[in-house]
């Protein structure tokens, strides 16, 4: 502990270097931002050591034209920094499951699902994902075996959603869950590629490799930094409290404008072109006999707000749900309503990971609840058989 | 607004540039009056809750006229009402509850207010007095007001305030002052926001723990790091203030007196009060402590008695220390252990003196084993007196049971051995430090050294903030 008065003479009266030499002005900056690197590059150091991440996609197959999948038959570990160490598993079909995607086992019950890394319970293990714990739900309430096949594959846009259905109408199931949160329409839909959405070249796999951006450098420094290990960790601490979090996600525009009331015209043509992508959906699906359940999953950003007991003014957490939950009524598919359930968590923001914004196992749990809820109504022929007193067992379990 | 928090710099920064908008007197106090109003203004939205304050004030500056106008008949009344008047308004736990104020009121900075409005009475009253003739009322609202020394000081003279404050060129603020001003904010804003919140969060993590062990040893660990700690604590969480506004201050064109200088290298109690909240103990120095030897000395004229006198005064003066701390008897007793602490001190002195001669107790004090032995007392007796400045007699009354006397002992035993080894290491090594030297300047004092000194001070202060996600330590003596 130095005293200050000694080597700090903002107080005495008389300066022994009262001026800077021309130097000093190119110099004292130097330092400043040496200094600033080095210890940059000491705690980017620390960070990696304790913040570990894997997240090599050896699994994945990118594929431009009809979107990623995984590789059959692969097994992979990965860890989000915020998160578990985590193995993905996929089946011969590269479908996250625990179960073949051959032909559908004899009672059993099928489950397929669409979406995107909210779907595939993306940095959860499997026994502790939403349909893991709810095909276990289901198994006890309705005494046969349920099984899943998840479609989800991270990063997938409705469209390519959407370019998977006849995979999984292929699979037989009894019905199918398609989960998306609101930053699964982040991206618009490329126009063209909404209209030719039924032609079946486009769905033909690519072979040609996927095209290489070359980024200045810039933003190549842009990416580093926000990429960093540091960076993450102090967002990590600094988003824990709900107002700052808040705050700053409040200061995006476009991005958070599905919170905000009403709609730009960019979030109404996005839900323009969801409303087409599941009303074809549901059509297809209708002419398969297989009925369609919609799932909005709210954002950490929506769950923050709807834990919140004074809103801005103009936002509305619940409008992004509602919005979809419309557009899956009016095409006579069915939906869950996760909206007022977060409501009811105090702090639900805890059950994401703080800056990932991925639900944590214990999201997974409360997603599973509703699901199971839903799914046991009598609303999903599959199900209608599981008797009211099995349905209060499965919520208790 | 929390005193060091980001709001105080950023409103403190806003306050400078539009302070240094104009340079005319004029501008410069209404400027300040106007940042220093405001800065009440975050304290309570209700006006009624500053009428004793404004009371207050406008007693101290019709009080000072009265001086200044000769009647100085009223000099006694005038300092027992305004003595009255502070204790009443900072509810004394002596005084009968029924005779406070019901309602709240804002009370922030009146001690301090208190300090600068008897030394205007006092000294408008002296014969000889320096001070102007005629302090206008925004001179003296501005001198008593003034945001940046509000809450916890510096006690500033007004003379010294004036002689800046009012001063047709204002003190010169270069590139090389301004980087200064900002160095010393930084150093400030990682002591209170850094350390001194890990020293508190160590300190009541010690203090929780001796409620669930039951181990003599896990006791006795957790009451030395109690008592260690604190003292470094409150260092760091009011000089760290104390470096703030000092620095701020600057960017207003006036220079803050200082208020620590090392207390910890302190070989004597004496010497450490010279060295903690200075401009505290050399006010009551000069008001207290000289007049009361003065008196003393005119009372009992005898040469013999002078060294007794003076331990006696130191007492007294060091008692009021302790009661202006407060308002509860544990301040009683605190204030009662610091005159202990300084009157031993001083009687100690006289009597080597007297028994070995000036000059071999001067040579015994340069001894190495003796100055860290003498550190170690000083530190030892400063964290003893600081158990009755952050507890009660409940909380002593369980430490004192869960531990026993023996292991009470070796508690002492402890913290007396530790510090002077831990001290006795940290002088040698900060000597060591400043050996390196560059052009007969020590490397560590060098701008470029500096530089990166308060970069990493930066990042680290800007991590904790971020990391801990916590909102600031308040000040300590923002109480008083």
């Amino acid at each position: 502990m130095t005293e200050p008065s000694s080597n700090s003479p903002a107080g005495s009266p008389a300066s022994p270097q009262a001026t800077l030499s021309k130097r000093d002005y190119y110099l004292l900056p130097l330092i400043s931002l040496a200094t600033i690197l080095f210890i940059f590059g000491i705690s980017e150091l620390l960070t990696r050591v304790i913040w570990v991440e894997h997240k090599e996609g050896s699994c994945t197959v990118v594929d431009p034209v009809a979107g990623d999948h995984f590789k059959p038959n692969c097994t992979i570990r990965t860890k989000n920094a915020e998160g578990p160490w985590t193995t993905y598993h996929y089946n011969e079909c590269g479908y996250r499951s625990a179960t073949s995607c051959g032909p559908k086992p004899p009672g059993a019950v099928r489950i397929a699902i669409l979406g995107s890394s909210v779907s595939q319970a993306l940095y959860v293990p499997y026994e502790q994902t939403y349909f893991a714990r709810t095909a276990a739900d289901l198994s006890r309430s309705c005494n046969h075996s349920i099984d899943v096949q998840n479609l989800g594959v991270p990063g997938s846009s409705p469209i390519y959603v959407y370019r998977r259905l006849p995979e999984a109408i292929a699979l037989k199931p009894d019905v199918v869950l398609y989960l998306l949160a609101p930053f699964d329409l982040e991206q618009r839909i490329d126009p063209r590629e909404l209209a030719e959405r039924n032609d079946p070249a486009r769905n033909e796999t690519s072979t040609k490799p996927a095209v290489q951006l070359t980024l200045s450098p810039m933003k190549r420094m842009e990416q580093t930094l926000v990429e960093s290990r540091t960076v993450l960790v102090a967002q990590h601490f600094l988003f824990q409290n709900r107002d700052t979090f808040l705050g700053m996600y409040l200061l995006y525009g476009d991005k958070a404008d599905f919170l905000r009331q009403p709609f730009t015209p960019a979030w109404q043509q996005r839900f323009a072109d969801v409303d087409l992508i599941i009303g074809d959906m549901a059509d297809k699906l209708r002419a398969a006999g297989v009925p369609l359940v919609v799932i909005p999953v709210p954002s950490r950003a929506e769950a923050a707000l709807l834990s919140s007991r004074q809103l801005p003014p103009n936002i509305d957490p619940s409008a992004f749900g509602h919005q979809i939950e419309s557009i899956a009524a009016n095409h006579g598919a069915d939906y869950v309503d996760l909206m007022q359930t977060f409501s009811n968590i105090p702090n639900s923001e805890n059950l994401f990971y703080v800056v990932d914004g991925h639900l944590t196992p214990e999201g997974q749990q409360v997603i599973a609840q509703v699901l199971s809820k839903k799914l046991l109504d009598g609303s999903i022929p599959a199900f209608a058989h599981c008797t009211p007193q099995q349905q209060s067992l499965a919520r208790e379990h | 607004m929390g005193s060091a928090s980001l709001q105080f710099l950023a409103y403190a920064f806003a306050v400078a540039l539009v302070f240094n908008l104009g340079r005319s007197v004029a501008w410069r106090q209404c400027a300040l009056l106007a940042a220093s109003i405001g800065f009440l203004g975050f304290f309570s939205r209700r006006p009624a809750a500053f009428v004793p304050l404004v009371a207050f004030l406008l007693f101290g500056f019709l009080s000072l006229r009265l001086m200044q106008a000769g009647a100085t008949r009223l000099f006694v009344p005038v300092l027992i009402v305004g003595i009255v008047s502070f204790v009443w308004l900072k509810k004394y736990a002596f005084l009968p509850s029924s005779l406070f104020l019901p309602a709240p009121y804002v009370t922030l900075g009146l001690s301090y207010i208190f300090f600068r409005v008897l030394h205007l009475i006092i000294d408008a009253r002296a014969r000889q007095s320096t001070l102007p003739r005629n302090i206008s009322l925004v001179s003296y609202l501005n001198y008593t007001l003034n945001f940046t020394t509000l809450v916890a000081g510096p006690i500033q003279r007004y003379n010294q305030f004036a002689s800046m404050q009012l001063a047709p060129a204002p003190l010169p603020l270069n590139i090389v002052v301004a980087g200064e001003a900002l160095e010393r904010i930084i150093v400030g804003i990682f002591k209170v926001n850094v350390l001194s919140l890990f020293l508190l969060a160590v300190h009541t993590s010690a203090v929780n723990s001796l409620a669930s062990v039951h181990a003599v040893t896990g006791r006795v660990f957790a009451t030395v790091t109690i008592l260690a700690v604190y003292p470094f604590y409150i260092y760091c969480n009011f000089s760290g203030y104390i470096d703030i506004v000092i620095g701020i201050a600057r960017f207003l064109r006036i220079k803050l007196p200082e208020n620590f200088n090392r207390p910890f290298s302190s070989q004597n109690y004496i010497m450490f009060w010279s060295r903690w909240h200075i401009t505290l103990s050399s006010w009551l120095q000069f008001y207290v402590y000289l007049p009361l030897m003065l008196k003393s000395i005119r009372r009992w004229p005898s040469p013999a008695m002078e060294p007794f006198l003076n331990v006696f005064a130191l007492f007294v003066t060091f008692l009021l220390v302790g009661l202006w701390h407060g308002q509860t008897s544990e301040f009683v007793f605190f204030g009662a252990l610091l005159g202990l602490g300084v009157s031993l001190t001083k009687l100690y002195q006289v009597l080597m003196i007297k028994w070995i001669g000036r000059e071999r107790y001067q040579a015994v004090g340069v001894n190495w084993l003796y100055s860290a032995a003498a550190r170690g007392l000083t530190f030892t007796w400063c964290a003893l007196t600081m158990l009755w400045f952050w507890s009660n007699w409940a909380q002593l009354g369980f430490l004192s049971r869960s531990l026993g006397s023996r292991a009470i002992a070796l508690v002492w035993i402890c913290v007396f051995v530790g510090s002077s080894i831990t001290l006795a290491l940290w002088e040698a090594a900060r000597e060591w430090l400043l050996s390196f030297q560059f052009e007969n300047q020590p490397v560590l004092s060098s701008r470029y050294v500096r530089t990166a000194w308060s970069t990493v001070l930066v990042i680290t202060s800007v991590a904790t903030i971020i990391l801990l996600n916590a909102p600031p330590p308040d000040i300590v003596y923002k109480a008083f």
